[in-house]
């Protein structure tokens, strides 16, 4: 019945106001955070079949090597000197074919062929992450398993399709596609079937068994092994500030250049960076409105305050009920934010999955719960408090 | 309750007990002090020098709680300016009263109401009645809990003599009913009741 004694003293319209604002705070906050997630699961990529704590280093090119003044492989005592650091734990160089030329061509749904030279490579099998049954190649076999780097599908997606208007093929779509190999060399040729078993964007040439590469380099190639030009080594923590600065000291890269995750942070995380500070000053200028509403509607109130208080209530129960009145308006705010927010979701979801690729993104991180966890604790906490305290002032005076 | 004492040092000038198994009349010119009276024993006012204790508390250390249990259960108040709720209607301002210890039952209510010719102003909001009919409500609501002293700070002022007498036989029904005594102040008459005791301001 307190309620009632509390008055009609809303202007529903102010409270309509506030509602939007601490709204329009609370779906932008989760919104910009699930996004900035997102694309930080974009970023830290889909290693694939190459595990996480495996490393490709080649040489940086540098207008020497160009100019055929330095080596840009490794040499043995380089490879030594490598193999010898405390944070290499494993050490493989990439194979490569050695003088034969191969073609690739696969069969486009405009029925056009697109076909290109390529060249491939191979890595032992302890440092190929996929099922051993789906990596394995002899000649009575059908198909050879090829890791393909998520570059060329990007390239494919981006490049190509986009400029015959084809539709966009995702990685799911291109294990289906059968790729046809042609390998010449040694005055013999031959034609193979090929199949994406995996995807890595650690690489960025593609990988066949090394089965196969060694039948190749038998067949159709010859000449010695050649010194690598890029190896593979196992780490235990791939950002042990060690390794950044070995490879820096002796001019080594990774080809973290090409990992489309730097391009996310260069482009758009500064933009994310920005709307998210605009969200936190969205956020402060809401909740400030929020508790001014709330102070006002218990000013308006006073007077029955006051006799509440006299007639023996206690200044507990009153603000209980004022309290409760503000539980249930952040109920409906939490309500309308979600629904929003889902909405938002699921067009950027969208504009993620087509044009970066990725599929993995999750219903709801748990940053983004948390951000609306941490939003709703401060603004309830502040908000009763200030009510509580109001209340009780108002109780004692006269 | 025990006793209530008011030290020398009171505005006043004088010390005073109020025991509750006596009625008081607090008689005063205007201005002199009777509902400051009120407010010190009802804990809505703490600006005196000297002493007040209730049930030999010190009035000013009594916690929010504590008058607020008083308030329900030991002291009975009619303001001078009775503080109804204007947004309630009439029997809404009782009911909420009564609601906080179970007091009366609504039939019990009603016979009051119909005492006092205001049963059927029931739905009507608070804020519309007349001052007479307020005052009656007021003062209704005033018994509507358990109470050991009753505070009426000019009770009648804007009653009529009939329904004074109307009035009078509830309040003096309660109290007796209840064992409480009562403190009734008034610029003049004592409208006919004996009290006990008179208190001078």
């Amino acid at each position: 019945m307190i309620n009632k004694a509390i008055q009609r003293t809303q202007k529903p319209l102010i409270l309509f106001l506030s509602m939007a604002g601490a709204v329009i705070g609370m779906s932008l906050l989760m919104i910009v955070t699930q996004v900035y997630t997102n694309l930080n699961l974009v970023k830290q990529g889909d290693s694939g079949a190459i595990n996480e704590q495996f490393l490709v280093i080649k040489k940086e090119i540098s207008v020497m090597n160009t100019m055929g003044a330095s080596s840009s492989s490794f040499s043995a005592e380089e490879v030594e000197d490598i193999i010898a650091q405390k944070f290499v734990l494993d050490y493989a160089p990439f194979v490569t074919g050695r003088n034969f030329e191969v073609f690739a061509e696969m069969g486009l749904e405009t029925g056009q062929k697109g076909s290109s030279l390529g060249f491939i490579e191979s890595l032992p099998d302890k440092f190929i992450d996929v099922d051993p049954k789906d990596w394995t190649w002899n000649e009575q076999q059908e198909f050879i398993p090829i890791i393909m780097p998520t570059s060329f599908l990007d390239m494919y997606n981006f490049g190509l399709a986009e400029s015959i208007n084809s539709p966009k093929i995702s990685k799911d779509m291109a294990g289906l596609l059968s790729i046809k190999i042609r390998i010449k060399g040694n005055d013999l040729q031959g034609l193979y079937y090929g199949r994406v078993t995996a995807f890595s964007d650690r690489i960025n040439s593609a990988l066949v068994p090394l089965d196969f590469l060694s039948y190749a380099n038998n067949k159709y190639g010859s000449g010695d092994q050649d010194e690598p030009s890029k190896i593979i080594i196992a780490t235990a923590n791939n950002k042990d500030p060690n390794i950044a600065k070995y490879l820096e000291e002796n001019g080594y890269e990774t080809n973290n250049e090409q990992l489309r995750g730097t391009i996310i942070e260069r482009l758009i995380q500064p933009l994310l960076t920005f709307t998210g500070m605009l969200c936190v000053i969205i956020i402060i200028m809401t909740i400030l409105i929020f508790i001014l509403y709330g102070e006002i509607l218990i000013i308006k109130s006073k007077y029955d305050i006051h006799v509440l208080s006299l007639l023996g209530f206690k200044w507990k129960a009153i603000s209980k009920v004022f309290n409760q009145f503000f539980l249930k308006v952040y109920g409906v705010i939490t309500l309308i934010s979600l629904v929003i927010f889902f909405i938002v979701k699921m067009l950027v979801d969208n504009v993620i999955k087509e044009n970066l690729v990725f599929d993995n993104l999750p219903i709801i991180s748990w940053q983004t719960i948390l951000a609306m966890m941490l939003f709703l604790a401060m603004f309830i906490s502040i908000n009763i408090f200030s009510t509580r305290k109001q209340i009780k002032k108002i109780a004692k005076a006269k | 309750m025990k006793g209530e004492q008011f030290s020398a040092e009171s505005v006043w000038g004088n010390s005073c007990e109020v025991d509750s198994s006596f009625s008081y009349f607090l008689k005063s010119g205007s201005g002199k002090g009777k509902s400051t009276f009120s407010a010190y024993i009802m804990g809505l006012r703490s600006d005196y020098s000297g002493e007040v204790l209730i049930n030999g508390r010190n009035q000013k250390e009594i916690t929010l709680d504590e008058w607020s249990d008083l308030r329900q259960s030991k002291l009975a108040f009619l303001a001078q300016d009775m503080r109804l709720f204007p947004n309630m209607t009439l029997i809404e301002n009782l009911l909420i009263k009564n609601k906080l210890t179970d007091s009366k039952t609504e039939a019990e209510i009603n016979s009051m109401l119909q005492a006092l010719e205001m049963d059927h102003k029931k739905s009507q909001m608070a804020g519309t009645l007349s001052l007479g009919q307020q005052q009656r409500v007021a003062l209704i609501r005033s018994l509507l809990q358990p109470f050991e002293l009753l505070l009426m700070d000019e009770p009648f002022s804007h009653i009529d003599d009939l329904n004074i007498d109307k009035a009078l036989k509830i309040i003096l029904n309660e109290c007796e009913q209840q064992k409480a005594g009562y403190v009734m102040t008034s610029l003049g008459s004592n409208h006919g009741i004996e009290n006990n005791k008179t208190i001078y301001l």
